[in-house]
C-alpha cells in the first residue's frame, strides 16, 4: 500500500471515528466496546462508515469489515470473498480482534492467511484505525483482498482490468478520495482542532472573555479558517440565546462591529429573513445567487422573499452572491446557523459542502451550547439577588501548587463578599470560606463530582467570610464546565451562591420561639401529610408523658379520649379550614390520665398550596377546668381562655363588690361610735379615771376597726384601678397628725412616736413630692400601726425623712421588737402575708403592707424592708422612696 | 355679729351617722335643724338669704334624697340617680345662686365617699369636705366645730 494511501485511510478513519463521549482512561475489552458501542453517536458514525463503503462499487474477491474499538464487527461486506461457514467468520473476526488488541491495527498487515475462506488459502489484510490524532480509536476498517490478483484469478469477476495488487490499491485510493471528498476530512478536521482547542481552553484569551467585557464565545479564529478552508468571503454564526439571535463570530467588519450589541435591531430584524428559515426548517439551503429573487422562491417555496441585507454583503450589488446556511442542530433544536458567502468568481457551493458542514455544525452547535453556560452569565451579570462565580480550575493542581480562583464574579457576589471586583478575581478561592474547614468541606465534595465524572453538585450549606468579616451562611450550587473534547477533565466551576443567612436565622428564632413556649410549658408540634409527628417539643412530651422518640412513633389520633373525640375534632378542624385558634381537646396521656388541652392549630402548605402537615401549639388546661369546677362553673363545658377569664373576672368584681359594700355599711357606724366614744371620754373627763379608761380602750378598738375597714376600701379602690389625683403632699403634717390618732396605743405599751419634722420637711425643700394626701396618710398610718404592734414596750418608733441619692427620696419608718427574718422581708408585702411570728403576736388581715407597697408604686417609688447593722436589737426599718423629677398629677396605673 | 346665731343645720337623712354630732352639738349649746332632703335644704337656704333664718354652720351631707319621702309617691330612678350629687347642688344653690358667702353662711360637707370630682367642685366653692372614707373623719369635723362654732 502506497504511503497516499495509508494517510487517506487514516485521515477517512480519523474523521468518522470522532466521537464525543468523554475520553476515559480504557482497556480494550468486550465489555467497554459494548458499553461504546451502545453509545448510538458512535454507532451511527461508524455505520455511516459501513454504509461509505459499501456504497461503492464492489471490489471483486475482496471484503471489508469494520470493526468497533473491541474489535466487535459492526458490519461485514462480502464481495467474493466468503466464508465458508459461520465459525470460519468468527475465526476470522477473532484474527482481527487478535491483531487490535495487539496493536497492529498501526500498520499494514500483509499476506494473512485466513482460515475458513472459501478463496484463496493467503490474503492481504489492510487495517486502519478509526480515530483521531492523539485519542484512542474508536474502530477500526479492515479490508481483505485475495493473496493472489490477477486477470485470472476466479475472484475479480467483472473487474478483469484489476489484476494487480498494486491495481486494487490504486483502486482503493479512488474510492476512498471519493469518500474523503464527502466527507471533507481534511477540512472537518482542521475545523475540530480548532473547536477543541476553544472548548480545552488552549486559547490564551479565553480567561479575558470571561471577565466583564464580554462573556460571548470568540469564535473567530475558527471562522477565519472556515473562510480560508470555503473560500468564503463572510462566514458568520448565529446563536440563539434566550429566545435571541447573537452574532457569536463573523469575518465581516460590519457585524464584527455589532458584536458589542449582540441585541441590536439589526439582528432582530435578521430572524425574519433567510437565517430564520433555515432555524424553522432546519436544512441547510444553497443560493447561486442570493440576489436572484426566482431562485430564492425556488429553494424557500417562496417563504422568504429576500435575504436581508446583512444576511450576506456583496461587495458589488450586481454580481452573483453565493450563499451557504447551515442549521446547528443540537439534539432537537436547531441552536443558531452557519452562514457563508462566496462572491461570484468562486463556483457555487456544492452539496458536498453543505453536507461536509453538518458534522461540524453539530460540532459548533455542542460548542456553543457548552459555551452557553459561560455566556448565562451575561444574563446575570447584573443580578443581585444571587452570586454568580466563575472560578479558573475546580479544586487545586497536584501538588497543591495552583488552586482555584475568581475569574468572574457578578454584581450579586461582590454584595455577597462586600468586595469590588479587583478584589475577587484572581484571587484564590479558599480565603472567602469562613474557615478552613469550610472550604475542605466544598472541596470533598468537588472532588467527589470530579471523580464521578459528574457536571453538577446537589447544594450545599457552607460558609463564607462577610462583608464584615462575619460568617455567613451561603447555599452553593456548583456546575463543572467539562470539556467533551478531553483533558483537562474540566476547566472551570460555576458556582452559584446564595445568602441563606434569612434562613438560618428564622430557623434559629423557630429553636428560641421552641424553647420559650417549652419554658411557658406550652407544647408544640409538627406533622407532615400523614400526621405523623416531625417535630414535637419537650413541653409535649411532659404534657402527653410519652418520650420525644414515641410521639414520633405513635400515631397523634392516640393522644385522644377517645375516637370520637378525635372524629369530632377532625370534623371542627375541616369546618375551620385547618385553622382552629383557642381549640380545647381532651387527650389520654401515656399513663391513661385525662388531660384537658387548649391550644391553636393550623394546616401547612407546600410551595404548591397543597396539604403538607400541621402544625400548633397547645398547653395543659386541666387545672383551669379543675378551678371552673371549684367556682361553681358547668365543666361540661370547657370554657375558652377568655371566657375563664371573664367568668374569674366576675367573680373578682363580686367579691370586690361585696368589699366595698361592707366596707362602706361598717364605715358610717363605725365612725359615729368613735365619736360617740370621744364625746363619752371628754365629758366623763377627769372625774372619773376608770370609766375615761374604758372610753379610750374603746376608742382605740374602734379606730382599730375603723383602719381596717378603711384598708378595705383602698384596697377595692386600688384594685379597681380608680383614678386619683395628686397633690403636693405635706409629709411632716401627715406625720405629726399620726400621734393624736395613736395617742391611746402608744401609750398603752409606753411607746413613743418621733416625728423629724426638719428632715421630712428638707426632702421638699427643692421639689414637692406629689401624692395622694389620703392614701400615702394611709400608708403612714399602716406602718406606724405596724411599728406599734411589733415594738417591745418603751421603746421609740421614728419617721424621718432622707436623702436616698440616686434611690429618689426616703421616709423612713422605724421601730425595734419582733424582728422580721431576712428571707420574709419581701414576703410582708403581698397581700395575704402574715408572718408565723406576726400570727403569734397580734391579729391582722395581711392588707395593711401590702397598701403600703400598691400605693407607693402607683406614686412611682418603692418600699422595702431592712434592719439597722450591728445591734443585738437592731432597728425593722421600712423605707419608701419617692422618685425624684417624676411629677404626676394623676396615678399611673402602667407601674 | 349681724345674724349671730347658736343654730346649726345638718342636711342629713341618715340620723344614724349624724346621732353623734346631734348628741356633740346639744351638749354644747347649740340648736340643730335638721333637714332631710334637698328640696328642705333649699327652703333653708333661702330663709337665710331672706333673713328669715340665720345659722352658725351648715353641715351638708353630698347624698341625701332630692323630695321628702312623702312626696315620693313612687319609686324613680332618676330621683335616686340626682340623689348622688344633691350635697353639691346645695352648696352651689347656696353660693351662686342665692350668693351665700362663708361669711353669711359657713358650710362643710361630709360624705360617705370621697372622689376627685367631688372634691373639685367642692373646692372650687372653698367647701371643706370630711369624708368617711379617710377617718377618722368624724374626729376631724368634731376638731373643725370646736374650733370654729362660735362659742357660747
Amino acid at each position: 500500500m502506497t504511503e497516499a494511501n495509508t494517510r487517506r485511510f487514516s485521515l477517512l478513519s480519523r474523521v468518522v471515528g470522532r466521537h464525543d463521549a468523554p475520553v476515559e482512561k480504557f482497556h480494550f475489552g468486550a465489555e467497554l466496546a459494548q458499553r461504546l458501542v451502545a453509545k448510538e453517536g458512535l454507532r451511527d458514525r461508524l455505520q455511516a462508515v459501513a454504509d461509505a463503503i459499501c456504497e461503492l462499487p464492489t471490489i471483486a474477491g475482496s471484503m471489508v469489515m469494520v470493526c468497533d474499538r473491541g474489535g466487535i464487527p459492526i458490519r461485514i461486506v462480502e464481495s467474493g470473498l466468503t466464508f465458508v461457514d459461520e465459525p470460519a467468520r468468527v475465526g476470522f473476526r477473532d484474527a482481527c480482534y487478535e491483531h487490535i488488541r495487539a496493536k497492529e491495527y498501526e500498520r499494514d498487515w500483509d499476506e494473512v492467511t485466513v482460515k475458513g475462506l472459501r478463496a484463496a488459502a493467503d490474503h492481504h489484510l489492510f487495517a486502519y484505525p478509526i480515530q483521531c490524532q492523539g485519542e484512542m480509536p474508536s474502530g477500526v476498517v479492515v479490508v481483505a483482498l485475495p493473496g493472489k490478483l490477477g486477470s485470472e484469478s476466479p475472484a475479480m469477476v467483472g473487474k478483469s482490468d484489476l489484476v494487480t495488487l498494486s491495481d486494487a490499491h490504486d483502486y482503493l485510493d479512488g474510492i476512498f478520495q471519493e469518500i474523503r471528498k464527502r466527507h471533507w476530512q481534511d477540512l472537518e478536521v482542521s475545523l475540530y482542532k480548532a473547536a477543541a482547542t476553544f472548548l480545552t481552553g488552549r486559547a490564551s484569551r479565553e480567561e479575558e472573555e470571561l471577565g466583564e467585557t464580554s462573556l460571548n464565545v470568540d469564535c473567530r479564529g475558527l471562522v477565519e479558517e472556515l473562510g480560508e478552508q470555503l473560500q468564503a468571503q463572510f462566514v458568520s454564526i448565529l446563536f440563539r440565546e434566550m429566545q435571541k439571535m447573537v452574532v457569536v463570530a463573523t469575518t465581516d467588519s460590519v457585524l464584527k462591529g455589532r458584536l458589542k450589541a449582540p441585541h441590536s435591531k439589526i439582528l432582530k430584524k435578521m430572524r425574519l429573513g433567510l437565517t430564520a428559515f433555515v432555524m424553522e426548517h432546519r436544512r441547510s439551503i444553497r443560493l447561486e445567487n442570493g440576489n436572484d429573487p426566482e431562485e430564492l422562491l425556488q429553494v424557500t417555496g417562496g417563504a422568504v422573499k429576500r435575504p436581508y441585507h446583512l444576511e450576506f454583503v456583496a461587495p458589488e450589488p450586481e454580481n452573483p452572491v453565493r450563499l451557504l446556511l447551515v442549521p446547528l442542530i443540537l439534539g432537537d433544536e436547531t441552536v443558531g446557523v452557519l452562514r457563508l458567502l462566496r462572491s461570484a468568481d468562486q463556483p457555487p457551493f456544492s452539496a458536498h459542502e453543505a453536507l461536509a458542514l453538518q458534522p461540524f455544525a453539530r460540532l459548533l452547535a455542542t460548542a456553543l451550547d457548552a459555551s452557553f453556560e459561560v455566556h448565562l452569565g451575561q444574563e446575570i451579570r447584573s443580578t443581585q439577588s444571587e452570586a454568580f462565580c466563575i472560578s479558573r480550575g475546580v479544586i487545586e493542581k497536584k501538588g497543591g501548587r495552583r488552586y482555584p480562583e475568581f475569574v468572574y464574579v457578578n454584581r450579586g457576589a461582590r454584595d455577597l463578599f462586600g468586595r469590588d471586583r479587583k478584589e475577587l478575581i484572581r484571587r484564590d478561592v479558599r480565603r472567602f470560606y469562613a474557615n478552613r474547614q469550610e472550604y475542605e468541606k466544598v472541596r470533598a465534595s468537588l472532588r467527589e463530582i470530579l471523580e464521578a465524572g459528574g457536571r453538577s453538585s446537589t447544594s450545599l450549606i457552607s460558609q463564607i467570610k462577610g462583608p464584615e468579616g462575619d460568617a455567613r451562611s451561603v447555599e452553593i450550587s456548583y456546575r463543572l464546565l467539562r470539556s467533551p473534547f478531553g483533558l483537562p477533565a474540566a476547566k472551570y466551576t460555576i458556582s452559584v451562591f446564595r445568602d441563606v443567612t434569612e434562613k438560618e436565622i428564622g430557623a434559629r428564632r423557630h429553636q428560641r420561639l421552641v424553647s420559650l413556649l417549652d419554658e411557658m410549658g406550652m407544647a408544640y408540634f409538627r406533622t407532615d401529610r400523614k400526621l405523623r409527628t416531625v417535630e414535637s417539643t419537650e413541653a409535649e412530651s411532659a404534657i402527653l408523658g410519652y418520650s420525644s422518640e414515641e410521639i414520633r412513633r405513635v400515631d397523634r389520633g392516640d393522644f385522644y379520649a377517645s375516637a370520637a373525640r378525635r372524629r369530632e375534632f377532625v370534623r371542627r378542624v375541616a369546618r375551620a379550614k385547618g385553622r382552629l385558634v383557642k381549640s380545647t381537646q381532651l387527650f389520654r396521656r401515656k399513663d391513661g390520665e385525662l388531660i384537658w388541652v387548649e391550644g391553636a392549630m393550623h394546616l401547612l402548605l407546600d410551595s404548591r398550596q397543597r396539604p403538607a402537615g400541621f402544625e400548633g401549639i397547645y398547653e395543659d388546661v386541666t387545672e383551669r377546668v379543675g378551678l371552673q369546677d371549684v367556682m361553681g362553673l358547668d365543666t361540661e363545658e370547657v370554657l375558652r381562655a377568655q371566657e375563664f377569664k371573664e367568668e374569674l373576672r366576675k367573680s373578682h368584681v363580686r367579691h370586690l363588690d361585696f368589699i366595698k359594700s361592707t366596707s362602706h355599711q361598717l364605715r358610717s357606724p363605725l365612725g359615729a361610735l368613735i365619736a360617740h366614744l370621744h364625746e363619752l371620754s371628754d365629758r366623763v373627763g377627769g372625774d372619773d379615771p376608770g370609766l375615761q379608761g374604758n372610753a379610750r380602750a374603746a376608742i382605740y378598738n374602734a379606730t382599730a376597726c375603723a383602719s381596717m375597714v378603711r384598708d378595705l376600701t383602698y384596697m377595692d379602690a386600688l384594685l379597681r384601678r380608680q383614678g386619683f389625683k395628686f397633690r403636693p403632699l405635706d409629709l411632716a403634717g401627715l406625720a405629726n397628725g399620726l400621734r393624736k390618732d395613736f395617742e391611746y396605743l402608744l401609750n398603752a405599751k409606753n411607746l413613743t412616736l418621733g416625728v423629724n419634722t426638719a428632715s421630712l420637711e428638707n426632702l421638699q425643700r427643692n421639689e414637692k413630692i406629689w401624692g395622694h394626701e389620703q392614701l400615702i396618710r394611709q400608708v403612714l398610718v399602716n406602718l406606724v400601726e405596724n411599728a406599734i404592734k411589733y415594738s417591745g414596750e418603751r421603746e421609740k418608733i421614728q419617721i424621718l425623712g432622707r436623702d436616698g441619692g440616686s434611690l429618689g427620696r426616703i421616709l423612713e419608718v422605724r421601730n425595734r421588737g419582733i424582728r422580721i427574718p431576712r428571707e420574709e422581708r419581701q414576703k410582708v408585702f403581698e397581700r395575704g402575708f402574715r408572718s408565723e411570728k406576726a400570727q403569734a403576736a397580734t391579729d391582722g388581715t395581711g392588707t395593711g403592707l401590702w397598701l403600703v407597697k400598691r400605693v407607693t408604686e402607683i406614686h412611682g417609688g418603692s418600699v422595702s424592708c431592712s434592719e439597722t447593722f450591728g445591734s443585738k436589737r437592731p432597728y425593722t426599718i421600712f423605707r419608701i422612696a419617692f422618685p425624684r423629677g417624676e411629677l404626676r398629677e394623676s396615678v399611673d396605673w402602667s407601674r | 355679729m349681724p345674724g349671730f346665731s347658736n343654730r346649726v343645720l345638718i342636711v342629713d337623712d341618715h340620723v344614724d351617722n349624724i346621732s353623734w354630732l346631734i348628741s356633740f352639738l346639744e351638749f354644747r349649746q347649740y340648736e340643730i335643724e335638721v333637714v332631710t332632703n334637698e328640696g328642705a335644704a333649699r327652703a333653708k337656704l333661702e330663709a337665710v338669704q331672706e333673713g328669715r333664718d340665720h345659722f352658725a354652720q351648715a353641715i351638708v351631707d353630698i347624698m341625701v334624697p332630692v323630695k321628702g319621702i312623702m312626696e315620693l309617691v313612687e319609686f324613680d330612678e332618676e330621683f335616686y340617680q340626682a340623689s348622688n350629687e344633691s350635697g353639691v347642688r346645695i352648696c352651689r344653690y347656696a353660693r351662686q345662686d342665692l350668693m351665700l358667702d362663708e361669711e353669711k353662711l359657713p358650710i362643710v360637707c361630709i360624705s360617705g365617699r370621697e372622689d376627685e370630682a367631688l372634691r373639685e367642685a367642692l373646692d372650687d366653692m372653698g367647701i371643706r369636705l370630711f369624708p368617711r372614707v379617710s377617718m377618722p373623719s368624724e374626729e376631724s369635723l368634731r376638731d373643725f366645730l370646736v374650733e370654729n362654732l362660735p362659742r357660747l
